[in-house]
Order: structure tokens, then sequence, then C-alpha cells
């Protein structure tokens, strides 16, 4: 086991593409690093950076302090999974499991030990035999898993390894993944674009787009405090709800002005944010959680509130997704836009409707009754607010 | 409960495609019928009689051969130079192609133009000048020669149907190999050749079959030696005058005896490389 670093490093394709740019990242020895950002943001090259399948520009990356830049692949002791799991059509689930230690000239009767023990461990026993055709998604899944934990490696590539398996089995194996990286203990770096993998599985979240890194730190922390409104949107599903504000320094407390409605701001949002008590009629976007938008008739009656009628209701069990349009300013700068249409592309939309005002998404109570068409009052914990800068998309929280 | 399977529709339809396949049967109808009719003008009357009395002699006249060689020789001659210069197509016309294909960059598509360029160049344009050269070199009349001048006129088309496939073949396979820590040979051999086995049987067929039935090549560069191949020695059967078609017919029909029994066992297995993509 070792650590990876990723230390100012550079993917330049020759036609001049810039796949990843300074990207610089640490993944602790026996940590769980999840990179995950929207298509095309360079997540997975930077992954095959570390597999040595793809050169790397500039800049050093290292596995347990050794830089690997010029290092084959075989000779990094790292292993992969790859998206289609690229088991060898031909070869048996033993084979291959046993590929990479026979390829590395491991003695066969510790091969065979090896292979059997892998193959109880993943649950194949009754396949052995079986090649890669004959066999379900979440088996082949599993061989590919099988075929990574045989070499006993430094470090777990993996790339998107469940976005090929339905819904229910994807549930499944994120959690078998899970726990095995537990017990196996070796460093992993896992791939994808589902921002729930991202949250559940890793100790260590990297937000990526267009080739920088926006954020990395625990999923909770970047999910309470995103760097700017990218991760913003796209971490947290649903989405958060981004309005165009202004902020107005008259009377007692800094009002925050959206369309008609006027919001006392709580001590608390001014300390997180002190660049909102410096200069009156300054514009801000703000960012809603779905959690903090609650229903009205909730204890504290003091909380400032939001109008808007219900456009949509989904339950969803405990809860439901409430869809409230508000009469408010959609963001409309080309940063912002830009930014935010680079993250969960639904979301995107359903803020930006083409009418005037914004659609919020709201995680109510199955239990409180909500009727499609009627207006609400969503009951707006100012404290919990995201304040970006509309100019730079950067979040305005202090430190 | 009737057992009858067909609908009028299909049942028509059956019978159709069973004529259909009648007509591809008329040649070889023709050619047994013929070999074995006793000679004389019996041979020289439609070909469609059947013969008074089925001469099987015919057969052994035929096994003896003609002045070039026996039958029996030409086969073995015939034999070793197609499954060696199959063998060594195969070899290194997939090494070739897979260099080619996942190098890239403009030396592969300078070799790529190449290869197309031998794809299009008829054989007979260098035949004098291949003659000449492989005299120096003391390969005319030689299993060696024979087989050096297939592998390299079939070379193009060998390597132009493996890069087909090639292209094709997603390169994760290899990817994973490499990260699994084999060697370059090793992801050949072990990973990457499995894989193209359609491609392999395609070229396996086209070229055995073209240098089974060459007759212009071994000609030339056999011509004299004691390694004719089959067609060759069939074509010594031919005399000016009085030429016994009934023998020579029967000596079509046992050089191509291996063939049909190698089509008939392998049918299967050739549609399926022709038509099977890889599953993963």
């Amino acid at each position: 086991m070792a650590s990876v670093t990723y230390s100012g490093v550079d993917k330049i394709y020759p036609d001049g593409t810039l796949a990843v740019k300074k990207l610089n990242l640490d993944i602790p020895d026996g940590g769980f690093t999840v990179l995950v950002g929207p298509s095309g943001c360079g997540k997975t090259t930077a992954l095959r950076m570390c597999a040595g399948l793809e050169q790397i520009s500039n800049g050093e990356l290292s596995i347990g302090g050794e830089v690997i830049n010029n290092l084959d692949p075989g000779k990094r002791d790292v292993a992969m999974v790859f998206q289609n799991y690229a088991l060898y059509p031909h070869m048996s689930v033993f084979e291959n499991i046993a590929f990479p230690l026979r390829a590395t000239h491991v003695p066969k009767s510790e091969v065979k030990s090896r292979v059997q023990r892998v193959i109880e461990l993943l649950d194949l026993r009754d396949h052995a035999k079986r090649k890669p055709g004959n066999l379900s998604g979440g088996q082949r899944q599993r061989v590919a898993m099988g075929r990574a934990i045989v070499r006993q490696p430094k470090v777990f590539l993996m790339d998107e390894p469940l976005s090929n398996l339905d819904a229910k089995l994807r549930v499944q194996m994120r959690a078998e993944i899970s726990q095995l990286q537990q017990e196996l203990g070796v460093t992993t770096l896992y791939v994808t674009h589902d921002q729930t993998e991202a949250m559940t599985m890793g100790s260590q979240m990297a937000v990526m787009r267009k080739g920088i890194l926006q954020q990395a730190g625990a999923p909770q922390d970047i999910y309470n405090d995103p760097a700017n409104l990218f991760v913003a949107e796209f971490v947290g599903s649903p989405a958060m709800t981004l309005i165009a504000a202004t902020v107005e320094l008259t009377g007692e407390s800094p009002v925050l002005v959206i369309g008609e409605h006027r919001l006392a701001l709580a001590p608390e949002a001014i300390r997180r944010h002190p660049a909102l008590g410096r200069d009156s009629g300054r514009r801000v976007v703000v960012g809603l959680r779905p959690e903090h938008m609650h229903p009205p008739g909730a204890s504290d009656d003091d909380r400032a509130r939001l109008r808007g009628r219900v456009a949509l209701v989904e339950p969803l069990g405990a809860q439901q997704l409430v869809h409230v349009e508000i009469d408010a300013e959609p963001v409309i700068s080309d940063v912002v836009l830009e930014i935010a249409g680079d993250g969960d592309a639904d979301a995107g939309r359903a803020n930006r409707r083409d009418g005037q005002g914004v659609r919020a998404v709201a995680t109510f109570d199955a239990r409180v009754a909500v009727q499609v068409g009627s207006e609400i009052d969503l009951a707006i914990p100012t404290e919990e607010l995201h304040f970006f800068d509309p100019d730079t998309g950067m979040s305005l929280r202090a430190g | 409960m009737s057992h009858f399977r067909y609908t009028p529709r299909t049942f028509l339809r059956e019978c159709s495609m069973v004529l259909i396949g009648l007509i591809w049967l008329i040649p070889f109808f023709l050619l047994i019928n013929i070999s074995l009719k006793p000679g004389g003008f019996e041979v020289y009357g439609s070909p469609f009689q059947l013969p008074s009395k089925p001469a099987f002699g015919n057969y052994s006249t035929a096994w003896q051969g003609s002045a070039v060689g026996s039958l029996g020789h030409g086969f073995v001659s015939s034999a070793i130079i197609t499954f060696i210069s199959v063998f060594f197509l195969i070899v290194i016309g997939s090494l070739t192609a897979y260099t080619i294909i996942r190098r890239g960059g403009r030396g592969s598509r300078i070799l790529i133009v190449l290869f197309t360029f031998g794809l299009v160049l008829p054989v007979q344009l260098g035949t004098i000048p291949l003659y000449a050269e492989m005299h120096e070199l003391g390969l005319i009349g030689t299993y060696s020669g024979m087989i050096l001048l297939y592998v390299g006129l079939l070379m193009p088309v060998t390597v132009f149907l493996y890069a087909g496939f090639l292209r094709s073949l997603p390169p994760d396979y290899e990817e994973a190999a490499r990260v699994d820590g084999a060697s370059p040979l090793r992801i050949f051999f072990r990973v990457v050749f499995p894989l193209l086995r359609p491609a392999t049987g395609t070229v396996a067929i086209l070229c055995g079959l073209i240098i089974w039935n060459d007759f212009f090549t071994p000609l030339i560069f056999l011509g004299g030696s004691s390694h004719a191949t089959l067609p060759v020695v069939i074509y010594g059967l031919v005399a000016g005058l009085g030429t016994e078609w009934n023998i020579i017919f029967a000596a079509v029909a046992i050089s191509i005896a291996p063939l049909i029994i190698f089509f008939i066992f392998a049918q299967r297995q050739l549609i399926r490389g022709y038509t099977g993509g890889i599953k993963a």
C-alpha cells in the first residue's frame, strides 16, 4: 500500500487539447478517493495517467513517494477495473483472475491458491470455469474486482466500474466495493460521474471540471461548503437552487432582496460570509439546498419566507420533492450560466426556465399536504444559505 | 394435431431454397458423372447422361498422375506449401497489422498505403523480375522459394484483413493486460491474437484457397522440379491430342475432396468466424 500524489500534473494531447491542468491531489495511504465530474472533465484521464496508460505532459505523479511518470504500467503495482470490465472473453473466470499472476511469473502452485482464495472471497465458486460472455453484469463486475484484488497491488484504480449495472445492482455493488476496500485497506482512486457514488463511497471526494480540480475534501464538507457554483450545483441531489439576489444594508441587519421578497439575514449568515456586510447593493447568487426550504407552519415563525406556486410534487415514499415557482430573478450571468450548465443537466434546466422566475426544489416530509397549483410559503433558515459571487462563481464564505 | 411444421408460405419458401441449392450441386454432379465415364465416345456425349458402366478405375488411373508426378506427390507439395505459407501469413500478418494499427502515426499511414498498393498491383506484372531474382537466390523449384513468394504476395491482403478487424477491437483488453504486467508479446499472443480468431479464419480460408488452387505461380516457379503442386500435376494430364477428360475429372475430384471434407466439418465454425463479433 502507498499514497498517491499528483503534483502539478498536466495532460496535453498532441492536438493541443488540455485534458488535465495543474492537478494537485493527495490520496493518503489506504484512503478511498473519488474523482467526480461531468463527462469530459478529465477525471478518467487523471486516472489513466496513474495507471500509465496516458503519458504525463508536465508535473509529477508519485506512488509511495516514488515518482512513476516514466514507469511502465505493469511495473507500477497498480490494478485497474475498467468501465466495461475488459475481461478477456476467451478465458474462463479462473484464467481471467489468474492472468495478472501468470503475466508476472508467479509460481503455478501459488497462482492456484491465490486465485482460489479470491474466487471464494467474491463468491464466484460456481462460475470459475465459465467464460465472461455467460456471466451476468454483477458477476462480471466481481470477476473484474477479482482480477484487481489477486495481485495485492499498492493501488486500486477504478474507472466508473458500476456504470453498466442496473440501478438495484449498482446500490448493492457500491456497498460491496466500499466494504472490500475497507477490509483490504488498499489505496483506491475511483472515477465516477455519479455524485451519489462520490458522496457515499469515498473518504475523500475530488470534483473536477474542464480538467481543473475544483475542490477536494471529505464528501460532507464539500456538500456543506462548496467552493464555487459548479461544485454547489454538481454535488447534491436534487441540486441546489440558485437565485440572483441583492444584499441591502439598511436597518439593523443586512437584508437579502430576492424579487419582491426581503429576507433578513441571520447573524450567523453574516459571520460565515463577512463580504455580505460590506457593500450595500451587492449582487450575489444565493444557493438553497432542498432540505433547507421548509414547509409552512414549521415551528419557528420568525424565519424568512419565500412565496411561490407549487408546480409539481414528486412523492418518494418517506419524502416528497416539491417544485415551487418563485417570482425571482434567475441566474443569468454568462460565467454563472456556463459553470452551472456544466453540472447536473437536469437541475440546471429546472433552475432556469424560459419564463421569469426560478423553480426551486424542496424536500418535504411525505406527510405534509401540498396541492399542485396552490401558493406556498417556504421558510428559509438564512444561516444555511450559500452565497456566491455572480462574476467569478466563487463562494463568498470566509476561510 | 398435425406434425407438419410448415405453413403454405414457408413450405413454398423452403422448396424454392432447396431448388436454388440444387443449382449449386450441378457442377459437382457433372464432375463426378464425367469422372466415372468409361472413356471413348461416351466422354464427349451429353455431360448429364449417366455412364453406361461406372468406371471407378479412372480414379486409380488418375492417382498415377502425369509425367510431372503422381497425384499423391502433388498433394504433398500442395499441402506443404499451403500450410506453411498460411502459417507464416497469419503469424507475420497479424503482428504487422497489430503494430501498424496500434502504433498509429505517419509511419503507419505510409505502410498502410504501401500494402494497399500491393493489394492492387497484379502479380503477373512482376513475374519476370521476381523469377530473375529468385533464380539468383537459388529459390526456383524449392518449397522455401514458393512459400516465400506466397507469403510476400498475399501479405497485403492478410494485413488488410487483420487491420480492418483490429480497428474495431477496443483497446481496453490490451490496456488491462498492460496494467496487469504482461509483456508486449504476451499481450499479443495471449490476449489479442485469440480475439482475432474471426480474422484469422478469414485469412486462413482465403489465402489457403488461393494457394491451393493457384496454377500460374507454381507452373512458373516450380516448373521442372519434383515439387509440382496438384493443379500442375493435373495439367500434366492434358495431352495435345486424345486427352482423357474422364481421368482429368477424376483427378480434379480427388484434388478438391480434402477441401470439401474440411468445409463439411468446419462450416459451423467458419460461419461463426465470418459473422461473429466479440462477446465480452
